[in-house]
């Protein structure tokens, strides 16, 4: 039951993930290759406020996330005029730079050894009750959170950010301040990673700089990518394609032995690459694509 | 002067664009910018809207300097202009193109936008209502719900076209407006311009289409190489020798 309960935990944080990577680069087209900083950022504020000052549970995870949207504001002002490929090399650059701070800020941050003893929410009530009802806080925050991107989706705000992407100068030229809108963008998506984090750290009750590598980020963008980019249920079914691959894999490796555990992780990663491939040559819309683009022509025929 | 840019300079590696290019525009006027290809005129353009910067001269609007001004603060003043290359929002509808350039929207804004969401959509019915309006003058009006990115590249044109009109500017800067319209929709713009410099609006239009910029500019700068060839009326400007022989004689 408590591997059920972390494979949905794991499936709605990336989901979460998969949302605020969605309004950047589904919506506004910035590629955000440091995504996992952001992650990082809220993941540690929160355990370190929770765990070395005994803030409570609900402010460690504001915090984590106020603070991963208040890093992403002076990078997004200083980089983001810099123009989409430059952006992403930068934002790559400080997620190693952040992984960096954390390993050596130890002091601060614990260093290597990680953080242990964080709390999950109602951990008060026992192991047996905590599980469920600390899901079901991660699933409402989801659910809010998709809310919230759907709702932009569906705003004139959306609609501007999509003219954004499709033509930055053309929006300019309607008065229409696209550099404002592109950190504004930044700093949302950031919000949500950050609590995506925090939620994470709640919820393995330990972290390590180890476990926010560029995998992260290289992950919510396949869950992205697998769902479809731009298309607003998307994420939710990439991240738990992607996670029901993931720890299938992981649970399977236990009872088949053909191959050793380097080979099998190895393994993965050229499945997961193949489908990408596959997706992209059939699809390339993704899961979701078809049907978003059908109910948008249904929508048009009615109005 | 509604619009004044004086002494423009501008190079690219090796090769002066403009040399010490000024011009002025009445309010209320329609002002022609002819001119061979790469004579420089789209560049006069971009540093006049801000989307180029000068090297040296200044721009000033309104009584106010604006030389080192973002370009989206022009629009937001008044100052419209249209790309020569057609900017489309293609994965947007026609009517979507439309409605982002409405000003000041309440659902643009965050996070107000998200939960005024009566005021929100009140706007947008008023700005449909005018982007409707527009799209039925350019004839674009059936082909409202479509992306603009299946548009032929003459609607495209129009669409750059009914794009600005929505922002209702003072000064509204057109590059080759009819490049690739049919003559019969032409024809209507141009009608539709001399009525729009009627209304009080401002107009600098670019346009290869001599025959008709000379039948509704009160004023035409000629623009060869760079340099200012020449300026005055429609009808002093084409008896011009020095223009008949740069530029009507290419033409
Ligand atoms: N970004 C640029 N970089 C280099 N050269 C440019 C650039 N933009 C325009 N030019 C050059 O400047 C000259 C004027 O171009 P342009 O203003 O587009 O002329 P026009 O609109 O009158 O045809 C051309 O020779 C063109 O090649
Ligand atoms: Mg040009």
């Amino acid at each position: 039951m408590t591997y059920v309960y972390t494979v949905i935990a794991f499936g709605l944080i990336y989901t979460m993930l998969a949302l605020g990577l969605n309004l950047q680069m589904g919506f506004t087209g910035i590629i955000n290759f440091g995504y996992v900083a952001f992650v990082a950022i809220g993941a540690y504020t929160s355990a370190l406020l929770t765990v070395d000052l005994h803030w409570p549970l609900l402010a460690g995870w504001a915090a984590g996330a106020a603070l991963a949207a208040l890093a992403s504001y002076p990078l997004g002002l200083l980089t983001i005029r810099l123009g989409g490929d430059y952006f992403a090399v930068v934002t790559l650059g400080f997620s190693e730079l952040a992984l960096l701070v954390v390993l050596n800020e130890r002091q601060l941050t614990h260093g290597a050894i990680g953080i242990t003893g964080i709390h999950r929410p109602f951990a008060a009530l026992g192991p047996h009750l905590s599980a469920p009802l600390a899901l079901l806080t991660i699933a409402a925050l989801t659910a809010f959170t998709a809310y919230l991107i759907w709702q932009i989706g569906h705003s004139p705000l959306g609609r501007l950010l999509r003219a954004i992407q499709a033509n930055e100068s053309a929006a300019q030229a309607l008065g229409k301040n696209t550099v404002g809108y592109k950190v504004l963008v930044l700093v949302v998506g950031s919000a949500i990673a950050g609590l995506a984090g925090a939620l994470y750290a709640h919820w393995v009750q330990y972290i390590s700089p180890d476990q926010f590598s560029p995998d992260v980020t290289f992950n919510t963008f396949i869950a992205l990518i697998l769902g479809g980019v731009g298309s607003l249920l998307g994420p939710v079914i990439g991240a738990f394609v992607l996670i029901f691959f993931l720890q299938g894999s992981i649970v399977l490796q236990d009872y088949v032995h053909i191959f050793s555990a380097n080979q099998q992780s190895a393994l993965r990663f050229m499945i997961i690459g193949l489908a990408l491939v596959l997706l992209i040559v059939f699809r390339p819309e993704g899961i979701m694509g078809r049907m978003k683009s059908r109910r948008s022509r249904r929508s048009a025929d009615v109005s | 002067m509604l619009l004044e840019a004086r002494d423009i300079e501008k190079s690219y590696v090796g090769s002066r664009v403009l040399k010490s290019v000024s011009v002025a525009l009445k309010p209320g006027s329609i002002t022609a910018l002819i001119g061979p290809n790469g004579a420089g005129k789209t560049t006069l353009f971009d540093i006049i809207s801000g989307f180029v910067q000068a090297d040296s001269g200044m721009v000033r609007y309104s009584g106010e300097e604006i030389t080192r001004k973002p370009a989206f603060l022009r629009a937001r003043r008044g100052i419209v202009k249209t790309f020569q290359i057609p900017h489309e929002f293609g994965g947007l509808s026609v009517l979507d193109n439309l409605l982002v350039a409405s000003s000041d929207q309440i659902g643009e804004r965050f996070p107000v936008g998200l939960w005024s969401r009566r005021a929100a959509r009140e706007q947008e019915r008023v700005n449909t209502e005018t982007a409707y309006g527009i799209l039925e003058f350019l004839g674009l009006l059936a082909s409202r719900e479509v992306k603009a990115e299946t548009l032929s590249a003459g609607e495209k044109k129009l669409l750059e076209l009914a794009r600005a009109l929505m922002l209702a500017p003072r000064l509204l800067m057109l590059d080759e407006p009819l490049a690739g319209v049919p003559v019969s929709v032409g024809e209507q713009i141009l009608e539709h311009l001399v009525d729009i410099g009627a209304q009080g609006k401002t107009l600098l239009i670019v346009e290869h289409n001599l025959e008709a910029v000379m039948r509704v500019a009160d004023w035409v700068y000629v623009l060869v190489d760079g340099e200012l060839l020449a300026s005055g009326r429609p009808s002093d400007v084409q008896c011009n020798e020095r223009v008949q022989a740069a530029y009507l004689g290419k033409a």
